[in-house]
This record gives structure tokens, C-alpha cells and sequence, in this order.
């Protein structure tokens, strides 16, 4: 009677243990499945390729060292093209078959569009491409965003430009996209306006895809601006910084987000971008802080791939690599709530100096990671860190 | 003051661009009936084939600009001979919705093979700025007036002395005389879409100087079409002062007024004109008897 107690004791057990397995998809006993949604075609390409790869680095890295509990870690890679419908699809995809976590969620739109579907289903998911605040605010149980605010990155420019360029009697001026990302940036800027007592005469709107900015940049010239907040994404910056030269507007300094810290904007806008301040979290790939990351990435990417290397690579393998010491630190009790457990257990986080260590808690999922000043030091084509 | 004649000369400058997008659409229409709603794309395909052998070949800008107008001749050929040529006959709006399934297959092709990043277009006039008083330019830019301003004299000239343009011009009024006429009317479409292409080849060049090389300069192609029915949509010198006249208006409605005006200040032309003159301001005025 006892054996037969023990049995079923046993098999009531192995069940409950198979129950947990079965309750969180994505892991077999060889291997760990992660997903991704990214814009590997489309306009932002760019981004979607350098993020594959960093999360292709963390994953090499964790899996040269025995993996997650002997596991290999895997990734399943989509492409949403950049259109948030393809988005949705992808995630319906990745949930259909099975994955542990996701790491990859495209832009903001795109991300809006998953996130009822990863709510709804418990899916770990670790925001690194694109801060958005409508997935930490407020907070997700299952969503973990890596990053800082824009507003924030365009506040500590024009921080910078008061503090360290002498800018503080100068007028102000800031150039915005007309949606939610301009929003952003607007919101910081005007909060620097406020903080810092600035004159601010002149803020312009603009059309997402709009191509001169000629009209803008006179209006720049007649205001006598000194500073300009930049809130463009690629295309943009590089036209406001090619008319500026034009006007031969030598005084005028342009502070951006970290759109415009990508080897693409430097190569655009030429010697006409040279000098421009931009504010990001993630360090420049020349900054000795990155040093440690270059290493690794040089370790499992070609050179070909090293090529498409930028801070997008950085974030995501920041994403990649918190999940990776999340599940490693779960190694006995492997679920998605253990793992959800150590990410917000206050613990700072290293991500070889791809970005400042950084943690979250049960009622703060966004690591508001602080942002770095840069400049453009086009003839070296590198972003110099700015004395702080 | 300065602002003022600073605005009007950087309009003049964006403007000319529209201009030059404005006569393909001229052009083709005035031959044909046809708006060519791929216009946009078959100058971005230039462009990006023109880069394409600017990169292998080391050619400057100049050796570029018969590069393009003989690539654009062999465009507009292929697509009249392969596409415009087997619908002729066809009510209009097939061909018309035609250009615009070849227009979402150029852009598809282009993504496919050039990818969708922007690219550096190296091969500029320079970046030698022009002041005239407080107008300040590119070389590129001015360029792109000046050319406008050339391309409108051509055409004048070749609508009333060269045997093709009276010829155009005969096919345009009435087809079917024409055709009794002995005029060889697929011809006068075929040549059509060469010039139509070859303008908008030099207009994507210019645009990837002056700005950059992206499948979203598709679009800022399209902005010429405004220029066109302001102008007249038969009317192929009226279509390029219609270009002039939005880059202008875009320009001193930002900035003066602002507020992303200039964005949408093309396409409240199109509403006001074809309410009050819907033939445009230098068009033909269709009369029909009954």
C-alpha cells in the first residue's frame, strides 16, 4: 500500500512538474526558445538588422558557455517589414510556436499591436529597440523596457548646451516630427525650457517623410536661434544639418536624440553634420566603456556583419543578455515567473558596457538608463563622449 | 525683406523639382490622356541605377546626366512597348490604374535590390554654395532652375518647330485625324514616355544630390503632381511654373505662417483649382458640343 502510495506520489509529482513545462512554452530539455519580431526590410532596416545581431552575440556567448542549464538558447527571428499589421501577424506566429520570451517588438506602433497578444498570454518580453512608454507605464507583469525616455535624451542635450556650451542666453529652438515620437521630444524640450529659464522662440512641426527643410532653416536664421533641439529620426537630421551649413549658420549648435547616433546620419550629412550633439544610452562603439562588448561581438559576428554593427546591436544584446543571467539565475525553477522575478529583484544588471548597469523593481519596468552627450566627430567617423 | 526673397529662392529651388516631376506628367498626358501615377517611381529607379553605375564607374554628376537621360530613354521605351502600347484601346482607367500597379512594383524592386536604407549619393556637383544677395543655394539647386528653365524652352521650341512636336500636337487635339494625317500616333505615345521619363530622370538625380537616395524620394516625386494641375495638365511649360509657383507658395506659407502649411498647401491647390479652373491655369478648356 505504502509502494503504491509512493508511485502515485511520484507520478502525481512528474505530472505537476510537466504541468510547469507545459505552462511555459519554449523550453525542451536540449533547448530555450526566444522570439523576435523585426524590422528586417522595410525604411528602418537598418535597426532591424543591427538588433538581430546583438541578439545573435548574446545568445553565441551564453550558449559557448554551457548554455542556460545545459540548454542552447535559440532565437526565431520575424520580419514585420515595419508595418504594424505584419507585427501582429509575426507575434501570432512566434506565440503558435512556443517561445519562452520575446526580445525583439519593432517600433512603437508595432509594439501597440503585440502587446494585448503578450499580455493576454504571459509572454516574457524584453523591450530594447524602442522605449516605448506605453509598455512600462503603466507597468506590464510580463513587460521589461530597456532605455530612457526621448524627451528625456533631447532634455539632456539642451542640459548640455546651457551648462557646458554657454548656450543659457541663447535662443532656443526645436524642429518636431507630428506624432507620438515628436510628442516625446517636444515634451522634453519644453521641460528643459521651463527647468532652465530659456528663451524659446520658435517651435516647428513637421510631416513625417518631408525631405527639404529649407523653409524651417530660414525661419531658424531670421529667429537668430542658437540652438536647435532636433527631434528628427535619419532623413531629417541630415537635411536640417546640410541647411544650416548652407545658411552658414556657424554659431547655431544642433542637439539631437539617439536617432541621429548612427554611422548612417554621419555618412549622410557629411562635413555639414560635423559637431552635432546627440544623447543616447547606449555608448558609442569607439567608447573605451564599449570596449568589452566590441570583444564579443568581434568574436561571433564576420566582418561583413561587424559592418552593420551600431547601438541598435547594443540594445538588444543589453536585452538578450538580462534575460540570459534572468534564466540562468533560474536555473532550478526555470518559468517565466522565476525569470520575471529576477529581473525585477533590484539587481543591477551588466551588459559588458553596451549601456550603464541598470535594474528594474515590481513597480518600475523601464530601466530609465541616463543618457551620455555625444558628438560627431565626423572626420574620425566616431561619436566622441562629451565631458560631463 | 531679405527673409521674403530668401523664402522665394529656396521655393524657387524646390519648386524647380516639382517642375521637372510636373512636365513628365505633362507631357504623358497631353499625348496620351493618361496619367502616369508611376512617374514618381520611374525617376527613383534612375536615380538608383544612375548611382549604381556612378559607384562603378567613378562618373561625377556631369557624366552622369547622359547616363540618366539614356537609361530614361530605354525605361520609357520598355514600359511604353511592354505595358502602355497592349492596352491601347483600353478605357483609360485601366491604364491608368496599370501605372499605378507599376508603381508598387518598381518600389517593391527597388527595396529588393538596392535595400531600403537611405544611400549616400556621391556623386554631386559639389557642395559650393551660390549667394545672390540673401538667396543662398547649392549648385544643385541652381541647377535644377536653371535646367527647369531650359526644359521649358526646349519645349516650347520642339511643340511649335520640330516635325514631332506638331506631331504631338496634332495627336494631342484629335487621334484619329492625326492618324488619317499619316501620323504614326503609337510613335508619338512612345516618344512621350521617353521625355516624360527622361525629365524625371534628371529630376531624380537632382534629388539624390540635393537631398538623399531613399525609395521614399517615390513620394516626394509625386509632389510634382499638384505642379500639374495647377499648371494644366496638358499644359507641359504651364505644369513647370506650376512647380515653381507651390515651391514658392510652400515656402512662404512656412515660413510665415508655419504650423506644417507647407505640407498640405499642394493638395489645397489641386481642391481650389479644379473647383474654380478645373483645366489649370494654363491648360486647354475642353469644350464639347451637345
Amino acid at each position: 500500500m505504502h509502494l503504491m502510495r509512493r508511485v502515485a506520489g511520484a507520478l502525481m509529482l512528474g505530472a505537476l512538474a510537466g504541468t510547469a513545462h507545459a505552462a511555459d512554452p519554449g523550453i525542451t530539455d536540449k533547448e530555450i526558445k526566444i522570439g523576435e519580431v523585426l524590422p528586417l526590410t522595410g525604411p528602418v532596416s537598418f535597426a532591424g538588422e543591427a538588433h538581430y545581431l546583438g541578439t545573435k552575440v548574446a545568445l553565441a556567448e551564453a550558449n559557448a558557455t554551457g548554455g542556460v542549464a545545459g540548454r542552447k538558447v535559440v532565437a526565431v527571428t520575424e520580419d514585420d517589414g515595419y508595418v504594424p499589421a505584419r507585427a501582429f501577424q509575426a507575434a501570432q506566429k512566434l506565440l503558435a510556436e512556443g517561445v519562452f520570451a520575446v526580445t525583439g517588438t519593432s517600433g512603437t506602433s508595432h509594439l501597440n499591436a503585440m502587446m494585448p497578444l503578450f499580455i493576454e498570454q504571459k509572454v516574457l518580453t524584453i523591450v530594447s529597440i524602442n522605449p516605448a512608454e506605453q509598455a512600462y507605464n503603466p507597468v506590464k507583469k510580463n513587460i521589461f523596457v530597456i532605455g530612457t525616455d526621448y524627451g528625456n535624451a533631447l532634455y539632456a542635450v539642451v542640459k548640455y548646451a546651457v551648462e557646458k556650451l554657454g548656450k543659457k542666453d541663447a535662443r532656443f529652438g526645436v524642429i518636431y516630427q507630428d506624432d507620438d515620437f515628436g510628442a516625446n521630444n517636444l515634451l522634453g524640450y519644453q521641460r528643459a525650457v521651463k527647468d532652465f529659464g530659456l528663451k524659446n522662440v520658435l517651435e516647428i512641426p513637421y510631416k513625417r517623410g518631408q525631405k527639404d527643410f529649407s523653409a524651417e532653416m530660414l525661419r531658424v536664421q531670421n529667429e537668430n536661434v542658437g540652438f536647435i533641439a532636433s527631434g528628427g529620426i535619419i532623413a531629417e537630421n541630415v537635411a536640417i544639418f546640410k541647411e544650416a551649413k548652407k545658411l552658414g549658420l556657424k554659431d547655431l549648435r544642433v542637439g539631437t536624440v539617439w536617432t541621429a547616433h548612427l554611422p548612417i546620419v554621419q555618412q549622410l550629412s557629411g562635413e555639414a553634420g560635423d559637431g552635432y550633439y546627440t544623447a543616447d544610452y547606449m555608448a558609442d562603439l569607439s567608447d573605451a566603456d564599449a570596449a568589452p562588448f566590441v570583444e564579443v561581438a568581434k568574436k561571433y559576428l564576420s566582418a561583413d556583419e561587424m559592418k552593420k554593427v551600431n547601438r541598435y546591436t547594443m540594445a538588444s544584446y543589453s536585452g538578450a543578455s538580462i534575460l540570459i543571467q534572468s534564466m540562468r539565475a533560474c536555473e532550478k525553477d526555470l518559468t517565466r515567473d522565476c525569470v520575471i522575478g529576477q529581473l525585477e529583484s533590484g539587481k543591477k544588471f551588466s551588459v559588458n558596457g553596451a549601456t550603464a548597469p541598470f535594474g528594474f523593481s515590481p513597480s518600475k519596468h523601464f530601466s530609465d538608463s541616463p543618457v551620455r552627450v555625444l558628438q560627431n566627430d565626423f572626420k574620425n567617423a566616431r561619436f566622441v563622449r562629451v565631458p560631463e | 525683406m531679405n527673409y521674403f526673397f530668401a523664402l522665394l529662392g529656396s521655393g524657387l529651388a524646390v519648386g524647380a523639382i516639382y517642375g521637372l516631376v510636373a512636365i513628365g506628367f505633362a507631357i504623358i498626358y497631353r499625348a496620351t490622356r493618361v496619367i502616369n501615377f508611376a512617374l514618381g517611381e520611374m525617376m527613383m529607379l534612375n536615380a538608383y541605377i544612375a548611382h549604381t553605375i556612378g559607384v562603378h564607374t567613378a562618373l561625377g554628376f556631369w557624366g552622369l546626366v547622359p547616363v540618366v537621360i539614356v537609361v530614361s530613354v530605354l525605361l520609357g521605351l520598355v514600359i511604353e512597348f511592354v505595358l502602355i502600347r497592349p492596352m491601347i484601346g483600353e478605357p483609360t482607367i485601366s491604364i491608368v490604374m496599370m501605372t499605378v500597379g507599376l508603381a508598387v512594383f518598381i518600389r517593391s524592386l527597388v527595396v529588393l535590390v538596392w535595400g531600403a536604407a537611405p544611400l549616400e549619393f556621391s556623386a554631386s556637383p559639389g557642395d559650393i554654395v551660390l549667394s545672390l544677395g540673401p538667396v543662398r543655394l547649392y549648385l544643385a539647386q541652381a541647377i535644377a532652375i536653371g535646367l527647369l528653365l531650359a526644359i521649358m524652352a526646349g519645349f516650347a521650341v520642339f511643340y511649335r518647330y520640330t516635325r514631332s512636336g506638331i506631331a504631338m500636337r496634332a495627336a494631342a487635339n484629335d487621334e484619329t485625324v492625326a492618324l488619317l494625317m499619316g501620323i504614326d500616333v503609337r510613335r508619338i505615345y512612345a516618344l512621350a514616355w521617353v521625355l516624360a521619363a527622361s525629365t524625371a530622370g534628371l529630376a531624380g538625380l537632382l534629388i539624390s544630390t540635393i537631398y538623399e537616395l531613399g525609395p521614399d524620394m517615390s513620394a516626394f516625386g509625386l509632389r510634382g503632381f499638384p505642379a500639374t494641375i495647377l499648371g494644366g495638365l496638358d499644359a507641359v511649360g504651364g505644369s513647370a511654373a506650376g512647380g515653381f509657383i507651390i515651391g514658392i507658395l510652400e515656402n512662404l506659407g512656412e515660413g510665415y505662417v508655419g504650423r506644417g502649411l507647407k505640407e498640405i498647401i499642394g493638395f489645397v491647390i489641386i481642391l481650389v483649382v479644379l473647383m474654380i479652373r478645373p483645366f489649370g491655369l494654363f491648360g486647354t478648356r475642353n469644350v464639347e458640343r451637345v
